[in-house]
């Protein structure tokens, strides 16, 4: 079975910004988060999956076939939406639903019809009323009606008011059904990622830091409370992202937790008082903290 | 480079979306437009000329709208991620905007140059001006497919506007020149529709530009490495 | 995360609503009902196995284990839990072993259930 996105040195230059060297691949029926901050090229890499941008270098195969070549049948079974995308202000909503059903197949009238009720959006307003959280909810109601088998999401819950929020993940949990359906977002609600990935995609500065699935990776962070004296050689253990003397406490973060990293530590003269699993945002945070100050 | 339409059904639904989107802007464009062809008929010298001048700046403002519209607002209400996302090639993107822009200009172009050559041909106005009209008429088509062009193939909202108008600042000179231009200027006030030379080479100069800037406006935007 | 779906579980085959024997809702059902990632849901299973709540053939899917053997396996994990929790909480209070094996006598004599239980077994 064909992965459903497979990218192989991909690579792609802007003035300010370069995404370089990347190697990802997403197997289909799951679902990978992209984490990142501002600028670390999410977006990029999505739009590059859309064929909205090409690269300078490498291989970009969504679905089996190669893009820019097969963009056509590969966008037939793509469902698009970010935040920088716009609808036709003076059309309603009922035009644009019109309008992607006779675009596309698979249009499905009557989930296109539940979705409108419990996204409370009124399919003869016109777009250009929209508030940002309708525009964001109008844009992945007319994806989500089509079931395409790739969604390439743009921080879909971004801006959204926590009833909003709801309704998105419980449509893409649906998709969740179908193991021949997959998913790529990104988001910098990390609870969405951490609750709904199957894998986490790290990018930071234009590369990509940690592709994993989720569970691994998630075991593989710890923050450790130890009491003791301050050793510098703290500093230098495997993957050690942040070490902080809070007195009389060490607080130590490391990504690179296992089965070796406790009796280290006790070799060091410290005792470890407590052991806990970090959440994804306070990943997040060391990791790009820990990269700045590199 | 491969110029052809990938899908020729989504071609026609991108103009027909063209189309829906902008309708209801032009349809006041033709009103006015049709105003002015019955200012023009209605025979007296002042105002035929007042009509005439109204018409001509009326069709350069409907063909500058119908691009700002369907191109330049495309961008700037940021909808070209949304066209993009459809299961469209660049070029069929480029191909429909040509095509829906031109469709969209030549209504009221056509009804104006017909209702022109009805008024010169069916009233006591000499039959002579015909093939001098003809040549504005299509220079002012040449200058809408340039534009079009450009828009279609340049990204900035800065040279878009030079381009528009400094053609427009072309048009002046351009019916100056061709008024007093041998061929051209002796059969103006006659009854006899003359083909001269001059005319025949000056439309097929005015055919060359406008199939150039799209054989050019075609090439830079397959070359595109970004169409956000 | 995949702890909460072996709490659900476990809470549904302690309850009796899920009898033995019951077929478990196949992973991408419950991952998309619950709304967590398929990942997760194998994950829990997996831990459910392990703990002998539920058993898994090849072919079939998952159902749930037999009942006596479950809700023992369970409870008797939940005493090494917190029994090892006990212990470590002891240790940050800096108890000696007799220290802990007093207060463990203090709290039985103050509990009253095990009391009960304590007098229905002879001595």
């Amino acid at each position: 079975m064909n992965p459903a996105i497979a990218l192989k040195g991909v690579r792609k230059r802007y003035d300010a910004f370069a995404l370089h060297d990347i190697d990802l691949e997403l197997p289909t029926g799951q679902v990978m988060g992209l984490v990142g901050v501002n600028g670390a090229g999410k977006s990029t890499l999505l739009r590059l999956l859309m064929g909205l941008v090409r690269a300078d270098g490498g291989e970009v195969e969504v679905l089996g076939q190669r893009l820019p070549q097969a963009q056509v049948a590969v966008k037939r079974e793509i469902g698009y939406a970010s935040d920088d995308m716009r609808l036709y202000r003076g059309q309603t909503l009922r035009w644009h639903m019109d309008f992607i059903r006779g675009t596309f197949p698979g249009w499905d009238e009557a989930y296109a019809q539940d979705l409108l009720r419990r996204f409370d959006l009124r399919e003869q307003q016109k777009t250009g009323g929209f508030s940002h959280g309708q525009r964001v909810k109008a844009l992945l109601l007319l994806l989500f009606a089509r079931h395409p088998r790739l969604l390439l999401l743009d921080e879909p819950t971004t801006g959204l008011d926590p009833v909003a929020r709801g309704e998105v993940l419980d449509a893409l949990a649906e998709v969740l059904r179908d193991e021949q359906r997959s998913v790529l977002f990104s988001s910098h609600n990390t609870a969405d990622i951490e609750q709904i990935a199957d894998s986490i995609t790290f990018l930071h500065a234009g590369g990509i830091v940690a592709s994993r699935d989720k569970e691994s990776f998630l075991d593989g962070w710890r923050r450790i409370l130890c009491r003791g004296d301050w050793v510098d050689a703290l500093r230098s253990l495997p993957g050690v992202a942040s070490v902080r003397d809070s007195a009389p406490l060490i607080e130590l973060k490391t990504g690179g937790f296992d089965a070796t990293t406790l009796p280290a530590l006790q070799a060091l003269g410290l005792a470890v008082e407590a052991v806990e699993p970090m959440t994804l945002e306070d990943i997040f945070v060391t990791t790009v903290h820990g990269s700045r100050s590199a | 480079m491969n110029w052809s339409v990938s899908d020729a059904a989504m071609v026609g639904k991108l103009i027909v979306k063209d189309w829906q989107v902008y309708q209801k802007q032009l349809a006041g464009y033709v009103a006015g437009l049709l105003l002015a062809l019955g200012l023009v008929g209605m025979g007296s010298p002042l105002l035929s000329a007042a009509g005439g001048l109204l018409l001509l700046v009326l069709l350069i403002v409907v063909g500058m709208f119908a691009i700002a519209s369907s191109i330049m607002s495309e961008r700037k209400e940021q909808t070209q991620p949304f066209v993009m996302s459809l299961p469209v090639t660049p070029m069929d993107v480029f191909w429909g905007k040509l095509l829906a822009n031109l469709a969209i200009y030549l209504v009221p172009f056509l009804l104006v140059t017909g209702g022109m050559l009805a008024l010169i041909l069916g009233t006591p106005s000499p039959d002579g001006s015909v093939p001098w009209m003809l040549l504005i008429a299509l220079f002012v088509l040449g200058n809408f497919v340039v534009t079009l062009c450009v828009a279609i193939a340049v990204d900035s909202e800065g040279w878009n506007t030079f381009a528009m108008l400094a053609l427009m600042t072309l048009i002046g000179p351009f019916i100056y020149w061709i008024t007093w231009m041998d061929g051209i200027r002796e059969h103006l006030k006659g009854d006899v529709i003359v083909w001269s030379p001059q005319v025949l080479g000056l439309i097929g100069g005015e055919l060359a530009v406008m199939a150039i800037a799209i054989l050019v406006a075609g090439w830079v935007h397959a070359r595109k490495t970004s169409f956000l | 995360m995949y702890a909460q779906i072996v709490e659900q579980v476990v809470a549904k085959v302690m309850g009796g609503a899920w009898r033995a024997g019951t077929p478990l809702p196949s992973i991408r059902e419950l991952a998309a009902d619950c709304r967590v990632s398929v990942i997760t849901v194998k994950r829990a299973y997996l831990e459910l196995e392990r703990a002998g709540v539920i058993v898994t053939r090849q072919g079939k899917g998952s159902f749930v284990a037999d009942a006596l053997d479950a809700t023992r396996s369970l409870a008797a994990q939940e005493f090494e839990t917190q029994l090892q929790g006990l212990l470590d909480a002891a240790r940050t209070l800096g108890l000696g072993r007799r220290d802990i094996v007093s207060r463990v006598e203090q709290a039985l004599d103050a509990s009253p259930a095990h009391d009960e239980q304590h007098r229905r077994t002879p001595e």
